[in-house]
């Protein structure tokens, strides 16, 4: 049974890990810097979203 | 353990096999990645079954070793059981805090000792100069390490002798196990002196639960700090987490929750202004001043903090027993009310309080105290067991703490039958409504009359008219009690005379109580006699459930009755039911009534699956005939000889294929699926988190007509999406939890992007544009150009969809400006349940699951065909309806359990493949 997890990773901070995307974009709402939203599967990340240094986010293609 | 500490997540506890020698095991749950664990979760815990086969002398008699030879905590013999349940729910508590206390263990332990006055003073530290050149910093670092380690030396046989004389730790927690009655350390690197410091942490925690405050203090230090820990990590959406991560560097992560209990609560001041409350009095002036509703907004915004710190455990207890009786609890994510709602129902109970005075602040704190819904709950319960399930859920609560304000003593004969609980726990008043999940589709529809038959009372009122004279209002009344009264009752429920009586308390007005299931009054009885007069038959079982599909016959020749059409009433029916009561009550059988000629024939009828068994074993009872519920034909199977006997009019196998083939090309035209296949074909779909998938029924590509959607039948669809619903339970429970946060986090994504940007922006506008950006986009590409849209960024989004998401921003009536049945939905079931019940946002996985297939041109196909939209939806809201949770909430359940693992993040980079 494969486990689907959602992290939200801001530059120098620990990780968070949450059930749903959206909670892991609102942790990274009103904090600065470079951050990314993944999706992890039994362990296996990609890279959904990506803030970069000015706070403009863009999706990973 | 649940109830004291019920913000946890176990996938299963048991008694179960276990390596030889070891009492128990909770298994965390790791993720591959080696990032925290999700949600805290255990994925089990097991007592061995070794250890219960032991008699409780036996076991006392292992534990009473482990305490002499110090491996246990004094007192663990005194009930092994009890020690080692509380040990592993240490681990279980732990996981849930991440198990952050563990590498803290050795030096807590070490600062203890410090203070304990059996040591040397430990050397003051160099304060480490964050400014200071990284090889200075590093060098400090060092020299502290250093002399912390050399103090520990120094003091090894003191630290030795204060574990050993004051039993500050058990051997469990020592590396050392070979060597019980002595308990050694490891000094080793800075901090980490404790070898085992997981078990330590669980060692503790079951330490105090069992003797609290004569535990030594490092029990007492650890177990304080596996609490705090737990505490931490409530349930998402949590404001201590998104606190600790904004401030992880500068912060205390106890600082964080200090701050994030005290800040705002998630609503902007212009969701509270829409539920201003502009009743006016006979003056026309509005009752309400500024100062009235600035009270009620605080009081409506305290009662709900204090519902929301009350109501973990609330949910736990209610959870548990409802579970443990068969039952489930529906809408759990919908148990708290918003803070609007309840500034608008205190506004509203205040005036009414006032009676038509002015109203002032005593108004509305009684107002406020009257409010016994701010948590509310419906526990879904078996029929068979209705309530004494409803009984042992009030005990169940009871034992929590919580005071029973309000619980019914029965059902009336006729009328409302479910089971309106209130209870006071903590200063929190809250709802508990249980119910049958038939009683929960009733209640519903009976709401839907209730509410026509007010505003007739109030016209006819209006007019001058007695109510009880117009007879399309003394319909919509005996409708309503018709509804409730097709609802059996089962065994265990006391019966009262009306619904005051059921309200009054008073145990004298139980008539009696039921001791096994039975109908009240006629209107079973009517409903077959309308159905029958209407349709020239039905087969009926005694719960009112009518089988679409399958073989039926009469099993036994005395049980036949005729009467002529013209003279058969309710009351016959009535009478042939309470004659057969016991044989009609057996599994399986129903009452089968049709006509033939002159007569109305009534008969117990088995119901089989429509194959050659149920034919085989029609045969075996000398049948003539079996009855084909789908297609509404006999088959004949039998018949009588010359001689009088029984004779088979063929096999039973070719009698079924035969029959089947007759009706094959009109199945096919009717619904697209196949039915000369039986059982029906089952299609395998791709693995998704819930795991290897058979739909109940498959859609295949092939017998997709060219245009069109009639061919799709409703219950198929139905029963794929409850299907997957109902697989989310046991260790796939998680799917169900995610699902239910889905669309609740969505709109406080929204909701917290508007305050963290200071926008005055109203929800509905901010909900539209962030749906107005999924429009030719991925997920994610959708969710970056709306946060880049409010945080004031170029969105990386099409001229004219920023233009369009101008004109919504412009707009008086925003959610107009969304075009497109999806994005329509996906708005919609963000801004909640509570105004929209009928969003569900179908995307084409959404499809997938209703059709039980993996083809996504299949899905698509339908989805795009006029009318192909509202059919799935239909299916999630009928599915729905019968598990008494939001369409939106289903649909986001059965996402997650479907969609296969390795398309996870394909969906989420698909253009428009996704738009919860």
């Amino acid at each position: 049974m494969a486990l689907l997890t959602f992290v939200a990773a801001l530059k120098d901070a620990p990780e968070q890990e949450f059930s749903n995307p959206y909670d892991a974009m609102m942790v990274l709402i009103g904090t600065e810097g470079e951050a990314d939203v993944y999706a992890d599967v039994d362990g296996k990340r990609e890279a959904l979203l990506h803030r970069d240094a000015d706070g403009t986010w863009s999706e990973v293609k | 353990m649940l109830t004291k500490y019920p913000d946890v997540k176990i996938g299963k506890v048991a008694i179960g096999e276990l390596p030889s020698g070891v009492l128990a095991e909770t298994a965390a749950y790791a993720s591959k990645s080696g990032g925290a664990a999700l949600d805290g979760r255990s994925e089990s815990l097991i007592i061995s079954a070794d250890f219960m086969r032991k008699t409780p002398e036996e076991a006392a008699q292992q534990f009473r070793y482990a305490e002499s030879s110090k491996f246990f905590f004094p007192g663990s013999a005194a009930d092994p059981y009890r020690q080692l349940v509380y040990h592993e729910y240490g681990h279980v508590v732990s996981n849930r805090g991440g198990r952050r206390t563990n590498p803290n263990v050795g030096r807590m332990m070490v600062d203890l000792f410090n203070r304990s006055g059996r040591a040397e003073p430990m050397p003051t530290e160099i304060p480490i100069d964050p400014h200071a050149e990284l090889k200075i910093q590093s060098r400090d670092l060092l020299r502290n390490i250093d002399a912390r380690e050399a103090w520990l030396k120094r003091n090894e046989q003191a630290l030795s002798d204060w574990l050993n004389d004051e039993r500050q730790v058990s051997g469990y927690s020592m590396v050392d196990q070979a060597m019980p009655g002595q308990l050694s350390l490891v000094t080793g690197q800075h901090g980490r002196i404790l070898p085992n410091p997981g078990e330590a942490v669980a060692q503790a925690f079951s330490d105090v639960e069992l003797r609290g405050n004569d535990a030594p203090s490092f029990s007492k230090a650890l177990h304080d700090a596996v609490i705090d820990e737990y505490r931490k990590d409530w349930p998402t959406p949590d404001e201590a987490t998104r606190a600790a991560l904004r401030a992880p560097m500068k912060e205390s992560a106890v600082e964080a929750l200090r701050k994030a209990t005290a800040a705002p609560v998630p609503w902007t001041d212009a969701e509270f202004a829409k539920e201003d409350n502009r009743d006016k009095n006979a003056a026309g002036k509005i009752i309400l001043t500024a100062e009235n509703r600035a009270l009620a907004k605080q009081l409506a915004i305290e009662t709900y903090q204090k519902a929301a710190a009350v109501e973990p455990a609330i949910t736990a207890a209610a959870k548990s027993s409802v579970e443990h009786n068969g039952g489930h609890m529906s809408g759990l994510a919908h148990k708290l009310k918003e803070g609007p709602s309840l500034y608008r129902k205190i506004q509203a109970e205040a005036i009414t309080i006032a009676n038509g005075e002015p109203v002032d602040d005593n108004d509305i704190r009684q107002a406020a105290a009257n409010i016994k819904d701010a948590v509310r709950y419906t526990g879904i319960m078996r029929a068979a067991n209705y309530w004494p399930a409803g009984t042992e859920l009030r005990k169940a609560l009871e034992s929590l703490g919580a005071k029973t304000i309000k619980d019914p003593i029965g059902v009336p004969l006729h009328g409302y039958r479910g089971r309106n609980m209130a209870f006071e726990y903590q200063g929190v008043k809250f709802e508990m409504q249980v119910n049958t999940k038939v009683g929960v589709q009733v209640k519903a529809r009976a709401h839907e009359i209730y509410d026509k038959s007010r505003k007739l009372e109030q016209t006819l009122i209006n007019k001058g008219v007695d109510p009880m004279t117009n007879a399309r209002y003394v319909k919509m009344l005996d409708d309503m009690q018709a509804m409730w009264d097709s609802l059996p009752i089962t065994k265990g429920t006391p019966l009262v005379q009306t619904e005051k009586d059921a309200k009054s308390g008073d145990l004298d007005k139980v008539i009696y109580v039921a001791e096994g299931t039975e109908h009240r009054g006629p209107t079973l009885d009517k409903a077959i006699y309308d159905t029958a007069k209407a349709n020239g038959g039905i087969t009926i079982d005694l719960e009112g459930d009518q089988p679409s599909d399958g073989y039926a016959y009469a099993p036994r020749k005395d049980t036949e009755v005729k009467i002529l059409k013209s003279e058969m009433t309710p009351e016959d029916i009535d009478h042939y039911i309470d004659t057969h009561h016991e044989l009609l009550s057996q599994r399986g059988n129903h009452l089968g009534l049709w006509e033939e000629g002159d007569y109305f024939y009534l008969d117990v009828s088995r119901v089989g699956s429509p194959t050659a068994r149920t034919i085989a074993g029609a045969q075996a009872n000398d049948q003539l005939g079996v009855y084909d519920l789908k297609h509404f034909a006999t088959i004949d199977i039998g018949k009588i000889d010359e001689r009088g006997n029984y004779a088979r009019l063929g096999k039973a196998a070719d009698l079924h294929a035969e029959h089947q083939r007759k009706f094959a090309g009109r199945d096919e035209r009717a619904s697209g699926a196949s039915t000369s296949e039986v059982p029906e074909r089952r299609t395998v779909t791709r693995y998704g988190p819930g795991g290897e998938w058979h739909s109940p029924w498959s859609l295949d590509p092939k017998d997709v007509p060219p245009s069109g959607i009639d061919f799709l039948d409703h219950q198929h669809l139905v029963d794929n999406v409850l299907a997957r619903y109902n697989d989310t339970v046991g260790d796939k429970a998680w799917i169900r939890s995610a699902g239910e946060q889905w669309y609740p986090a969505a709109r406080a994504w929204v909701l917290k992007m508007l305050d963290a940007t200071g926008s005055d922006m109203d929800l509905d506008k901010a909900s539209a544009i962030v749906a107005q950006y999924s429009e030719n986009a991925s997920w994610a590409a959708n969710m970056a150009r709306a946060m880049n849209y409010f945080t004031g960024k170029p969105t990386g989004a099409f001229k004219a969809t920023d233009a369009r998401t101008k004109a919504i921003a412009e707009s008086d009536d925003p959610l107009s400006m969304v075009k497109g049945p999806k994005i329509n939905n996906f708005v919609r079931a963000i801004l909640g349940y509570d105004r929209f019940p009928d969003a569900v946002a179908v995307d084409r996985w959404a499809a997938r699951i209703a059709l039980g297939t993996d083809d996504k041109n299949v899905a698509s196909k339908i989805l795009d065909r006029a009318g192909g939209y509202e059919a799935l939806a239909d299916a999630y809201r009928d599915a729905a309806r019968q598990l008494g949770i939001p369409p939106s909430e289903l649909q986001a359940v059965t996402w997650v359990h479907a969609v296969p693992a390795d398309a996870v993040v394909r969906a989420f980079k698909e253009a428009g493949e996704w738009h919860f």
